[in-house]
């Protein structure tokens, strides 16, 4: 019956789905492949339901995609538009939303340092823990309480006060506390919104955006790219350690050993480089974040590793 | 069958082969009627065949049939003609395969009671498509998951994947195509209520 085995049949026509899903894709492509799926009905048959799959799989994104402003865009180039337009963006948005104050009075701000930590604890009784080169500015007045994560990752534990909205502006976006514990973080091209506990409200602070805003519930993990924006239902233990830094720990589970490495980067001055081979092993385990050099000898007597140590960077390489 | 059909005939008429019924109709036809089946499907051939390697095998041709004659018309009804399809193909090969110990197919006959059972409703898998997708995905292999969600949910490109994962584009494309693979399988393989196991 069929020579050729369903699984290699199935594996060629991913194999073409993902292609066609790809940079690069090309009008000869998009023969050969008409070519392929014409030279059999299992062909057909494999390709139609992979590409049914691939298409249900849309729902896993929220509601929108972000523009995408001209097709593929390399993110090199996306990375510092945003980063550059997230503060006009944030203060346009607050000019628009709070025209009561003509001149509103300047915010403060808290930063820390690569490897630092800082709890701030606001009048109102919201505590807002910082993790590693963090930045945020936080203003609070008589109608609303607004935070502008401008980098880093912040914990949010707010106290709930309906006539006085707490706000967080992070990269173009705002998530709107609805009583509530969550976290946010802002990396260069990518921004994270957990939900610990109650509910966040999610939208652009674009005005020209369509977007529809969305409601984030205990659980929700939020991921905004220049690209789009997805959320995930997560596990509490996911979410319990990605909270560990709060705790001076490091959680990796089935994590990369790039980013693992990536993660210690974070918090301190000496740092990891993962060669190619390596990148890609993963590993589990609760590390101090400041002790990159614990993180280092496991790598080494665990992992089999070639451990190359500079001034400013180690070197691990198979 | 389409190869003789010139590239610019091609064009003018779409992706149509040269049958009787247009392929995208007909690609439609099949996701929307017959891949609903296939847990159901699946059911039926473990049930009925013991060597279980040949499932798999026996889905792929089984939809390579039901294609095939879909494309010279479309059945009216989907579940009959599958589940027909599936006992004419099990019949065939318990005929050809001398060696076939005598309960490798249990219950044939049975099947025509099967095949008169309503179809399962549609509006239930459809309520229950983005949990089971969500399950699908957490149930992934780790670096097919990141790979997956990175490309298609976060919309990076294949190359921006390939540097965060620090792998090669080409490692990237396996991925993904086994995760496609293994969510197909999950998603429409699967009973719609044995999310979480195995």
């Amino acid at each position: 019956m069929s020579e050729p085995g369903a699984k290699e049949i199935n594996s060629d026509a991913a194999t073409w789905l993902v292609r066609a899903h790809s940079e690069g894709w090309c009008e000869e492509d998009r023969k050969a492949l008409d070519d392929w799926l014409a030279q059999s009905a299992a062909h057909r048959a494999a390709y139609w339901r992979l590409k049914a799959v691939y298409a249900e799989t849309s729902r896993l994104q929220a509601l929108r995609k972000p523009q995408r402003g001209g097709g593929e865009k390399p993110r090199k180039s996306a990375i510092p538009f945003l980063a550059a337009t997230a503060a006009a963006l944030v203060i346009a948005g607050v000019i628009g939303a709070a025209t009561i104050d003509f001149a509103p009075p300047p915010s403060e701000t808290y930063s820390t340092q690569i490897g630092g930590s800082k709890t701030l604890a606001l009048r109102d009784g919201t505590r807002i823990e910082l993790n590693t080169a963090t930045s945020v500015r936080v203003l609070l007045t008589a109608k609303q309480r607004t935070v502008w994560l401008d980098k880093g990752e912040a914990f949010f534990k707010v106290a709930h006060d309906e006539a006085r909205p707490f706000v967080v502006m992070a990269a173009g976006h705002r998530v709107t506390d609805i009583g509530t514990e969550f976290l946010i973080r802002h990396d260069p091209a990518r921004l994270e919104v957990a939900v610990v506990e109650g509910k966040v409200g999610f939208d652009s602070s674009d005005p020209a955006s369509r977007a529809q805003p969305l409601q984030l519930a205990a659980g929700d993990v939020l991921v905004a790219t220049p690209h789009a924006i997805t959320v995930r239902a997560r596990p509490r233990e996911d979410l319990a350690n990605e909270l560990g830094w709060r705790r001076g720990m490091l959680i990796f589970h089935h994590t990369t050993l790039a980013d693992a490495a990536a993660e210690f980067n974070r918090y301190n001055s000496h740092q990891l480089v993962v060669g190619d081979e390596a990148a890609s092993l993963t590993i589990n385990g609760a590390f101090p974040k400041n002790d990159v050099m614990a993180f280092i000898r496991l790598t080494q007597a665990v992992l089999g590793l070639h451990v190359e140590d500079g001034r400013q960077r180690t070197v691990i390489s198979r | 069958m389409a190869d003789k059909t010139s590239e610019t005939s091609r064009e003018e008429r779409g992706n149509a082969l040269d049958a009787p019924m247009n392929a995208s109709e007909v690609e439609a036809w099949f996701v929307r009627e017959v891949l609903p089946l296939e847990s159901m499907l699946m059911r039926f051939l473990h049930q009925n065949w013991r060597n279980k390697a040949d499932i798999e095998d026996f889905r792929q041709e089984i939809y390579a049939q039901v294609l095939t004659a879909a494309e010279n018309g479309i059945p009216e009804r989907a579940k009959p003609f599958v589940l027909t399809t599936a006992r004419n193909l099990l019949i065939d090969r318990v005929r050809r395969e001398h060696v076939v110990p005598i309960d490798a197919v249990s219950d044939l006959d049975a099947l025509g009671v099967a095949i008169d059972e309503p179809g399962p409703e549609r509006s239930t898998i459809a309520r229950d498509v983005l949990r089971r997708l969500q399950d699908a995905l957490d149930r992934l292999p780790p670096r097919c998951r990141e790979a997956f969600t990175l490309k298609r949910l976060e919309g990076f490109s294949r190359a921006e994947v390939a540097q965060r994962m620090g792998i090669s584009e080409r490692m990237v494309t396996e991925h993904m195509a086994q995760a496609v693979c293994q969510l197909a399988d999950m998603l429409y393989g699967e009973p719609a209520d044995t999310r979480g196991k195995q």
